[in-house]
Order: structure tokens, then C-alpha cells, then sequence
């Protein structure tokens, strides 16, 4: 069963201060614009685009952290798309975010090992006694040894990836139905990157949980990801399994990305795609396939006037001219 | 371990090398002086403040000082060293009171105020801006003489002055913690607002706020003799360093600089006190974030 | 010729704490037009080493001892007029968030000037703005965008202005620190394939610095790891990626994700040393699989072995 339905979800916001609104210079940031799909009890699904492809701020939504300007989201059966914080309080122990930076999701003054009890108390679900024995657990758990030690410092007084253990602990403790991660690892080394990767794994396998790791890196995307989700200015370009997607891009600009990513084999068969430009300013969207004016495949007419639908299976593409077929 | 946790940041306070430590010690020994000199007013003053300290004779004439009056006496034959003492005790009641009714009133307020913006914000806002917009002492007058002359309502008047530099400090600092990935965070773990609030902006806000007491009270401190200059804070013939500055112009005007420079050199000192303390956390602040 | 010499350079910092030693007994030879990849986890101290060469080493920071010969001159005796005279001129610089090292108020076809005139490349301001808007031509700007402010441009564009500017007075030497850390992997691709082209182009040689070994192994013609202050291995990129000598550099390729590879979830057990602190004998013994006896209780020499150097027991 799903855990997690998202129905042509949109966030519009509108951009510009006072002086803005006074020369009507006001513009429209289509930052999420009609995302829809399914998640799985137990399934991760990685979303996958460069900064500016809404990404984030589809993990926010779904959350309702941030709110949705149209769309449905259903979580477990329960529609929260409206949902008043206060009821919505009561759910947000089942559904737990992870950041980028860790050190950003810290309170500065908390000693962490407070911080990572003090959600159960809040809950209610423990006195702080009973937390602080729970924290230290979860500290052994996620590998910050000596647990008393770790437990007393402040978040200044770790590494990088010590404080992500700290916020993953923090989410874990709660037991989550379903887990956020967005970019978790992007700013940690990247020899360090697959053992918190290894650590979500494990915590998701125990608690059956589902998660959405949100990434512009398809190497982590291939690490946890069953499925994988392209986006592109606010819309899923494409979505199917991980492999199959690696193995076999339907969309160019799937492609451009696995083209992009760098890798240590020698003579690797990489695709030779290299597209123009960047990634175009999500006020402006362009006419037709939104990928078009950086795409060496579009065909002038088509692509630039009618706007592709994501079709197919279990493998979606939103493209005229599908790379697979 | 629960008194060490009281100790500790003082410990470290003076272990810790950075810029504006002497000035932050400096300060903190200042006013220490000054409300030791409060505390002990009966027991060292040499006499009531509000009696003949001299024959009658000596009392038509300001004395020098001297070994029995090291301040001299006033026109009326009272002894000044006496009057400053006593004095201290006026002045850090009225300052003291004052900044915590700021405190206490602003601090929540701006809380609030920064934490939900919108409606309330704007309102809020609004009203603390067209406080803080008059120019502080003439608020306080005005304040003060529709109250009456007394030290409880100089205090009064005084907080109404100052709750908007708390707020606005505050309300400022919420806005930024408030948008701040942290809080977010707090929010995503189901957290209700006065947790948030309560448990994680304040503490996060605390540095800045003791900031604010010290200029604040250094600031409330030249007010305070502002209001006593006109009368507000006390009566006749009661000590008031700045209703003793008041008295003791004429004096000046004779040749009697005594009577007028101990008074003005005690509000100095304290409101240099005050500031010396903000001024020196502050930079211990600054240095705390540049480490993180 | 080697351009740039590199000779048992050790770099202090002095903190509150105690001393900290960010770099030890350094050697590098970098060639003309050639490519070194510095790679290493964050603190190894390879932004340090590599911000030392053209005097950029911001205080605590000093150099206790040791040469950096460039082009036979000695770079660490050389006051702080010889040096900038020489960064932008000889020595380019490329950092990580070219936000921060452009003038938000300002054109960037101005600031190109100012460093054109500072280095008296130009006889007039108008010839400073003709080499500024080739210089952008150069690396995929139009030359109009002289006018543009900071802000007008994308993350990727600007750093394109930065090697712009690092790149105009024709140096012989260009460092890189972390130059797309900040950038999308797509726009990462791009502004390594133009470093490439304007190495090649320009015969000039590269310094990169990066904790991606992936990204050095398509890019670089030698490649030197560092670990906990120290260069454990440095070699011919090909050989340092397909044979690495030192277990590290072993066991960072190995951890590095990598789409072209089997899916495998290995990390280095444990975490980097605090540097006040080190561990005793070899800095990596705690953490390496292959650790032995010596490993423990002595420090080990760089070996030399054929056209590579490495730093471990297992190799005398």
C-alpha cells in the first residue's frame, strides 16, 4: 500500500518586494508546477535535479512545511494537503526531515545528545530520564562513541559528519513511517558519504520505513534508490527504476546527467551528450518542453509549442522523442 | 555539577582571551562598587543625609571638603559624601526596576511579535516604533509628571522608554532564528510553537538581551538623572544624584564646584559602568560567532 | 624544467589551543603545462598547501620552514608587493564561491580593469576593457557582458568570470581551489572541460584542489593524496587511480560512489585524526586494514618508486 500520494502538487510563489509591486515588476516562481507520484510502504525514491529543479521544495510540501499553492498530498490514507498545523502536529512525529547541513539544523546552544532526546519528551512519549537513556543508545547506535562522551557536546565540537549522525539520530529516535532526506550528504567528503547513506539504509530496513532522498547526485541516488525521479523547473522529467534509468535514460536531460557525473574508470562507456547553458530561471519557464532550449535534440516546432505528458508504465518520460523505445 | 554549571561560564569568562574582556571586567567591577556602596550606605555613611551634618553656622555657606566631609556639604549644610551613598540606592532602584519592566514586557512581546509576523507583528510594531520615535527623556518627563514624583514611577516611566529597544533587539533576532534551517527542523519534529519558542529562540536570544541591559541601563542611567533633575525622582530633602546636580547649579555659579561635580562624576561612572558591561559582551558575542 | 618546485614545506597554524601543523614536510614537482590534482577529506591541508604558493595563506597561518621554488625564484622569502605582483600576473587563483570574491557593486568588466591596470598589462583603460571582454570570449562569455553586475549572472557563469580573470594576464601557473563544490554536476562537467581546453590552449599548468577523486582522475596528469597533513601518495593520475600504493588512496577510491562501477556501499572505518593530536608512527595506522608492526611506533619515509612516491611501510 501507498504511504505516500502526491496529486498534481504546485508551489507558485510570487517574487518581488514593495518597489517591485509598485512598477509591476512582480513575477511568479514556479517552483513546484504539477508533481504527482506514489510511494511505497518500505520504498525510497530518489529525486534527482540540479538547484532550481523544485526538488527541495518537494520535499518541503510533501511535509507541509511548506504550503502547497494547488494539488493533493495524502499521507498513510490521510489527506493533509489542508490540514490545520495543530492536527498536523500529531502526524509529524511519523514523517521526519533530514537537511543538507547539519550544522544549520542544530540549535547552536543544545548539547546534542539533548537535542536528540528532547523529541520524546515533547511527544510525550517518554519522561526525560527515560529519553536521555533512549539518546544514548541512539548515539552508540549511529556510531558516536563513547555515547556520554558525544552526548554532552555542543555541535561545534563535531565534524561534519558527527552532526549528521546527530540529526539523523534526532529523526530516528522517533521511528518514522517516513523519512525526507534532502541532499544529506552533499556537503559531507565524499569518503565519508556511504557510510550515512549505509546508516539510513539500516535505519529504513528496521523500521520498514519509506524515504525520499532527495539528490543532485545520481551515484547516491544509484547507493539507496529504488525508484528514481528526474526533475527539471518544477516537473518530473522522467521516473522508473534506478538501474533501468542508469542503464537506459529515456530523457535527454537524464542523460546529460549521467554524462556529467565523474567517475574513476578509465574509458568508461559514458554517453557523449553535452547540453548547452543552464538551467533556466524558474520565473521564466520555456514554451512548450521545458527543456527544449537546452536540448541538442529538439526539433524547433514540436518540442518549442506543445508541452510532452509524462506516459508510460512502471517507466515514465515526459519527451516527444524518447531516447528509449 | 549543578553549581558547576552556574561557574562555569564565569570561570570561562575570565579564561578566555578576546578583545573587550577588560572592558567587560572593567565594567562589571564598576558596578559592583556601586551597588556594594548601596548596600553599605547605613553603615559607612558618616551622616544622615537628611540632617545638619554641620554647626549651624557652617551651614549658611557650601564647605569644602575636608577630612570630616570629603565630598564637602551643600548650601543647607547637608553632607555630600552621605547624599552620594544614599543617592546610590535611588538610582539603582529606579535603573535596575526600570530595565527588567523593559525586559519583562519587551522581551516576550518582541518574541511574538517575530516569531508569527504578519498581523500581530505589524501592530505590535507600529506601537513600539512611535514609542521609540519621541526622544527618550522627554517621554519620560511627561510620563513621570502625570505619575507624580516618586522612584517607583520614575521606574515606570523609565520601562515605557526602554521596552522598545528590547523588542525591537528581540523581535529581530526571532525573525532571523525564525527563518533559520533550525527552527524549520523544530517545526518538521512536530514541536509546538511554545516549545520553540520557549526552550530554543529564547535561550539563542539571551546573549543579546544581557547586551542590551547593559547599554539600556547605562542609557537609563543619564535619563534617570534627566527625571531628577526636574524633580520627578524624589523630593526634597531627599539624596538624588541628579536632584543634587539640580541644587547644586547655582553653587557652581559661586565658586562651589563640589557640590555639583561629585554627583555628575557618580552618574558618569555608573552609566560608564553599565555600558562598559554591554559594550564588552557584545564583543564577546561578535567573537562567539565569528568561532562558529 | 620543473615550473614549480615544492621542497619539504611545513605550514603552522598557531591557535588558541596550541600549535597545529596543517601541512608537514610537503615535496611536489609540478611541470610546465602539466595538471596536479591536490586530493584529500576536508582539513587534510590541502587548501593550505595549495594557498601558500602564491602567498595566500591567511593568518594564524605560517610557514615554519621548507621552499617553494617558482620559475627558480623562491616564493617564501618574497615580501607581500613581489608576491601580488606576482599572483595575477604569473600565478592565477580560482576559489570555491566566486560570490564572495566578486564586488556585488560593481561590474565585472570593472573589476577586470582595476586588476588589468594594478598588473600595468594595458596602456589605456580602453585596451584594459578590449583584453577584459576577450578574456570572457575566452572562456564562453559573450565579451558584452562586461557591463553585467555579479548578480546578473548564474553560479556557473560567474565562476567562468573568476577563471576569466584568473586566466587574462596569461599566467604560467593556475590554482584551482574547489572550484565547482558549489555548482551543478552538469555545470561542474562544463567548467572542467573548459580548465582543460585552456590548459591545453595556453600550455599552462594546473592546480587542482578537490576531495573528489573521481573528478581529478578524468582531469589530471598527476594526482597527490593527502592525509592528515601529510602527502601519503602522488603519481601519474592513470597509475595513482588503477594501482594506488598507499592504502588510503586505496580505500578513498574504493568509497567513492561512482556510476560506472559495481554498487558497493564501502566507507573508511573510523574518522580523520584531530591534528593537535596525531596518532603516533604512520597517521593512517588507526584506520588501515593493512597496518602492521612499524605502523604503530614509526613514521614512514617517502618512498620513491620509479616515477612515484609514496609514504608507507609496506613499501620499505
Amino acid at each position: 500500500m501507498a504511504i505516500l500520494e502526491v496529486e498534481d502538487l504546485k508551489k507558485h510563489f510570487t517574487q518581488g518586494d514593495l518597489i517591485d509591486r509598485l512598477l509591476g515588476r512582480v513575477r511568479i516562481v514556479k517552483a513546484v508546477d504539477g508533481v504527482s507520484f506514489k510511494l511505497n510502504r518500505g520504498e525510497t525514491l530518489a529525486l534527482v535535479g540540479e538547484s532550481g529543479s523544485g526538488k527541495t521544495t518537494t520535499g518541503k510540501l510533501i511535509l507541509r512545511l511548506l504550503e502547497p499553492t494547488s494539488g493533493r498530498i495524502v499521507f498513510d490514507g490521510i489527506d493533509i494537503t489542508r490540514m490545520r498545523e495543530g492536527e498536523l502536529r500529531r502526524l509529524r512525529p511519523r514523517m521526519q526531515m533530514i537537511y543538507q547541513d547539519p550544522y544549520a539544523s542544530l540549535n547552536p546552544r543544545m548539547e546534542v545528545g539533548k537535542a536528540i532526546a528532547e523529541p520524546l519528551v515533547v511527544h510525550g512519549r517518554a519522561s526525560w530520564s527515560e529519553a536521555r537513556r533512549e539518546a544514548l543508545e541512539m548515539l552508540e547506535r549511529v556510531g558516536l562513541t563513547p555515547a556520554r562522551d558525544f552526548y554532552r557536546r555542543k555541535p561545534i565540537q563535531l565534524s561534519g559528519g558527527q552532526r549528521q549522525r546527530v540529526v539523523i539520530a534526532r529523526a530516528m529516535i522517533l521511528k518514522p513511517d517516513l523519512l525526507v532526506a534532502d541532499e544529506p550528504v552533499s556537503m559531507i567528503d565524499v569518503s565519508m558519504r556511504t557510510s550515512i547513506l549505509k546508516l539510513l539504509l539500516d535505519f529504513k530496513r528496521e523500521y520498514n520505513m519509506s524515504m525520499i532522498m532527495i539528490t543532485h547526485d545520481l551515484a547516491v541516488a544509484r547507493l539507496v534508490a529504488d525508484r528514481t525521479a528526474v526533475m527539471y523547473l518544477g516537473k518530473i522529467v522522467e521516473i522508473g527504476p534506478t538501474e533501468d534509468i542508469l542503464h537506459n535514460p529515456g530523457h535527454p536531460y537524464t542523460e546529460a546527467l549521467i554524462a556529467a557525473a565523474p567517475t574513476i574508470v578509465r574509458g568508461a562507456r559514458k554517453p557523449s551528450l553535452r547540453i548547452r547553458g543552464e538551467i533556466a530561471d524558474p520565473s521564466r519557464i520555456p514554451s512548450g518542453c521545458r527543456f527544449h532550449p537546452r536540448c541538442p535534440y529538439s526539433d524547433g516546432s514540436k518540442c518549442v509549442k506543445e508541452e510532452p505528458q509524462l506516459a508510460g508504465a512502471s517507466r515514465m518520460v515526459a519527451c516527444h522523442y524518447p531516447l528509449t523505445r | 555539577m549543578r553549581l558547576s554549571r552556574v561557574l562555569d561560564p564565569v570561570v570561562s569568562l575570565f579564561r578566555e582571551r578576546y578583545e573587550g574582556k577588560w572592558m567587560l571586567l572593567a565594567g562589571l567591577a564598576i558596578v559592583l562598587f556601586f551597588v556594594a556602596m548601596a548596600m553599605l550606605a547605613p553603615y559607612i555613611a558618616p551622616y544622615d543625609p537628611t540632617q545638619l551634618s554641620v554647626p549651624l553656622e557652617k551651614a549658611l555657606e557650601p564647605q569644602p571638603p575636608s577630612w570630616d566631609h570629603p565630598m564637602g556639604t551643600n548650601k543647607i549644610g547637608y553632607d555630600m559624601f552621605s547624599r552620594i551613598l544614599y543617592g546610590s540606592r535611588v538610582v539603582l532602584y529606579v535603573v535596575i526596576t526600570a530595565s527588567l519592566f523593559s525586559l519583562a514586557v519587551g522581551v516576550p512581546l518582541g518574541l511574538v511579535s517575530g516569531y508569527y509576523s504578519g498581523k500581530v507583528d505589524r501592530i505590535l510594531s507600529i506601537i513600539m516604533d512611535s514609542i521609540y520615535s519621541f526622544p527618550g527623556i522627554i517621554l519620560a518627563i511627561a510620563i513621570a509628571s502625570v505619575l507624580g514624583p516618586s522612584p517607583s514611577n520614575a521606574a515606570i516611566a523609565l520601562a515605557v522608554v526602554y521596552v522598545p529597544t528590547y523588542y525591537r533587539m528581540v523581535r529581530g533576532q526571532t525573525l532571523k532564528l525564525t527563518q533559520s534551517v533550525f527552527v524549520e527542523a523544530l517545526r518538521s519534529l512536530g514541536y509546538p510553537t511554545r516549545v520553540i519558542l520557549l526552550r530554543h529562540i529564547l535561550p539563542n536570544t539571551a546573549p543579546v538581551i544581557l547586551v542590551v541591559f547593559g547599554l539600556g541601563a547605562a542609557d537609563a542611567i543619564l535619563t534617570e538623572a534627566g527625571l531628577s533633575f526636574f524633580g520627578l525622582t524624589v523630593t526634597a530633602p531627599n539624596p538624588d544624584w541628579g536632584f543634587d546636580l539640580y541644587n547644586g547649579l547655582d553653587d557652581f555659579r559661586n565658586g562651589y564646584w563640589w557640590t555639583i561635580f561629585f554627583p555628575g562624576l557618580a552618574i558618569m561612572l555608573l552609566a560608564l559602568g553599565f555600558a562598559l558591561i554591554g559594550e564588552g559582551l557584545s564583543e564577546r558575542l561578535a567573537l562567539r560567532l565569528e568561532r562558529e | 624544467m620543473a615550473l614549480l618546485r615544492i621542497e619539504d614545506l611545513n605550514i603552522d597554524y598557531m591557535t588558541l589551543r596550541g600549535r597545529l601543523r596543517a601541512v608537514k614536510n610537503a615535496s611536489l614537482t609540478l611541470g610546465e603545462g602539466e595538471w596536479l590534482s591536490i586530493v584529500g577529506e576536508s582539513g587534510s591541508g590541502k587548501s593550505t598547501l595549495a594557498m601558500a604558493i602564491p602567498g595566500l595563506l591567511l593568518p594564524p597561518g605560517r610557514i615554519t620552514s621548507g621552499r617553494i621554488i617558482f620559475q627558480g625564484r623562491d616564493l617564501t622569502g618574497m615580501s607581500g608587493d613581489e608576491l601580488r605582483r606576482i599572483r595575477g600576473s604569473e600565478i592565477g587563483v580560482v576559489f570555491q564561491d566566486p560570490l564572495t570574491s566578486l564586488d556585488p557593486l560593481r561590474t565585472i568588466g570593472d573589476q577586470m580593469v582595476e586588476a588589468i591596470m594594478e598588473h600595468r598589462a594595458a596602456g589605456s583603460k580602453r585596451e584594459a576593457l578590449e583584453m577584459a571582454s576577450a578574456a570572457l570570449e575566452s572562456v564562453g562569455i559573450p565579451g558584452n557582458r562586461v557591463k553585467y553586475y555579479p548578480h546578473q549572472l548564474s553560479g556557473g557563469q560567474r565562476q567562468r568570470v573568476m577563471i576569466a580573470m584568473a586566466v587574462m594576464l596569461k599566467p604560467r601557473l593556475l590554482i584551482a581551489d574547489e572550484p565547482t563544490t558549489a555548482l551543478d554536476v552538469i555545470v561542474q562537467a562544463s567548467i572542467m572541460r573548459l580548465l582543460k581546453s585552456l590548459q591545453r590552449k595556453m600550455g599552462m599548468s594546473i592546480i587542482l584542489i578537490t576531495h573528489d577523486i573521481a573528478l581529478a582522475a578524468e582531469v589530471s596528469d598527476r594526482i597527490a593524496v593527502m592525509y592528515a597533513a601529510e602527502i601519503v601518495e602522488e603519481g601519474p593520475a592513470e597509475q595513482v587511480i588503477e594501482e594506488p600504493l598507499h592504502p588510503y588512496t586505496e580505500a578513498l577510491i574504493k568509497s567513492t560512489p561512482d556510476l560506472w562501477r559495481e554498487k558497493t556501499l564501502y566507507s573508511i572505518p573510523g574518522n580523520p585524526p584531530d591534528l593537535r593530536n596525531p596518532p603516533s608512527g604512520c597517521r593512517f595506522h588507526p584506520r588501515c586494514h593493512k597496518a602492521f608492526e612499524p605502523c604503530k611506533s614509526r613514521e614512514p619515509r617517502p618512498t620513491r618508486i620509479r616515477d612515484r612516491m609514496v609514504a608507507c611501510h609496506l613499501y620499505g
